[in-house]
């Protein structure tokens, strides 16, 4: 079963996510912030990373995300942005920061898990 | 209706907590439903009032105060939260629509399955009388032969405890036993003589080919497995695999007992009808040889309930009825 991290600083937002993705029997790691997230990532290796943008202090999202695609260790997991920033500079600075998904918030349930599911099956 | 309708309705419904059943029109009017969306309801506006009053106090208080953005990442967490909130909550409403629709769908699917299946069924009774005339005019077995064995075996099943679907199918099932004998040849089957070993080889066939000429529907597994075994003894000594004991289904096993005591009450080219109590004498006689013991112990206990000479009595009332009677 695949292993998924969910980095979101609002606690309602990352329970959405698990209770949504547990549904399809993946198991899901949580944190808080960038920090947190960046060193999940090294010791849990999950199969994709959802990120939130806007976590407090420490690296934001696209950091996060450009970090994970430095590290040779790393540089290979899929990275999902799932934040409130719409714009369409902030998806280009997604993107270019190697994320292979960005998801809008609010998103829905649905949307999510074919999201999610229609990168696992991929890699 | 009145406060005290109402009052013992609530007392009479149940609140465990669970899910609404999908399929949930027909509850009817329900109270405890009711009462859920007023909650909601409340709950909802509630939500609404909160809010509205957080980010009028934080305006006032900015603008008095003279400071600015002090609040403003937690009133823009809390309209997301909302809004993240509200999209789930129709998502989840669509993704129960749609689970609505699929049941139905499933379930219409359903019933032209059951419609196709009793289809089949009607068409494998069919083929089964248009087998057994063909049989019957072919050999000389009287429809009564099977209308009798059919009736045995039905009433032995019963007796074994067996459902009343089993009991059906066994039956039916039943009266293909002998199909095979269509591509034995006439002087072997109507032959009075004792019959050579390579005459016997061709007897032995029948059974083969009656299992292959049932083909591989479901409808007749048991009656393929009749077909093929029973000739099959107890004590492995029967045609053609040599089967024993239980490795003989037992839908064979009754067939076997069954067959085996209407050949022995019925007139045949080469021997008088026994008497019933003789014929009787006979397989009790083969109880743990030839047939299997409890199947026996079935049939002597149904014997000398009468339910044997009930069988036999109604399939002579009935003859004219049966295709091929005339042919004895």
């Amino acid at each position: 079963m695949a292993k998924l991290l969910v980095a979101d600083d609002l606690v309602p937002i990352r329970q959405m996510v698990r209770i949504t993705l547990s549904t399809q029997g993946w198991t899901i790691v949580e944190a808080k912030n960038g920090n947190e997230a960046l060193e999940l990532v090294r010791s849990e290796k999950p199969d994709l990373v959802l990120l939130d943008v806007d976590m407090g202090p420490g690296p934001n999202g696209f950091d996060v995300c450009r970090q994970i695609k430095a590290d040779e260790a790393t540089k290979d997991i899929p990275v999902v942005m799932l934040t409130a920033h719409e714009s369409d500079s902030d998806r280009a600075i997604g993107f270019a920061a190697g994320a292979t998904q960005y998801l809008t918030k609010p998103f829905g349930p649905l949307e999510l898990i074919d999201t999610i599911r229609g990168i696992l099956a991929h890699s | 209706m009145g406060a005290d309708d109402t009052k013992e309705m609530i007392e009479t419904v149940d609140v465990s907590p669970r899910l609404p059943e999908i399929t949930g029109e027909e509850h009817g009017p329900d109270v405890f439903r009711q009462l859920l969306h007023q909650a909601v309801r409340v709950a909802d506006l509630a939500n609404a009032q909160a809010m509205r009053m957080a980010l009028d106090f934080a305006k006032v208080y900015e603008r008095e105060q003279g400071v600015r953005h002090e609040f403003e990442t937690q009133l823009g967490q809390m309209t997301l939260m909302e809004k993240q909130a509200t999209r789930y909550a129709e998502d989840l409403a669509s993704m129960l629509r749609s689970e609505r629709e699929r049941r139905k769908e499933l379930e219409r699917a359903l019933e032209q399955e059951r419609v196709a299946n009793e289809e089949l069924r009607r068409t494998g009774l069919q083929g089964i009388s248009h087998l057994l005339l063909a049989a019957t005019i072919k050999d000389r077995t009287t429809g009564e032969h099977l209308q009798r064995v059919r009736g045995y075996v039905e009433a032995i099943a019963r007796r074994l405890g067996l459902t009343a679907d089993l009991v059906e199918e066994f039956g039916y099932s039943s009266v293909m036993h002998d199909v095979g004998k269509i591509h034995t040849p006439d002087h072997i089957l109507q032959s009075e003589h004792h019959l050579t070993d390579e005459q016997f080889g061709v007897i032995k066939q029948h059974c083969i080919d009656g299992e292959r000429m049932l083909g591989e529907a479901r409808f007749f597994e048991t009656a393929r497995a009749i077909a093929r075994e029973h000739h099959e003894r107890w004590d492995g000594r029967g045609y053609p695999d040599g089967k024993k004991g239980e490795e003989i289904s037992l839908a064979a096993r009754i067939v076997s007992v069954a067959d085996v005591f209407d050949a022995l009450t019925s007139k045949r080219p080469y021997k008088d009808a026994w008497s019933a109590d003789a014929g009787l004498k006979a397989i009790e006689k083969d109880a743990g040889e030839r047939f299997d013991p409890e199947v026996v112990s079935a049939f002597v206990a149904l014997y000398r309930e009468g339910v044997v000479e009930t069988i036999r009595c109604q399939v002579a009332a009935n003859a004219p009825e049966q295709p091929g009677s005339s042919a004895t």
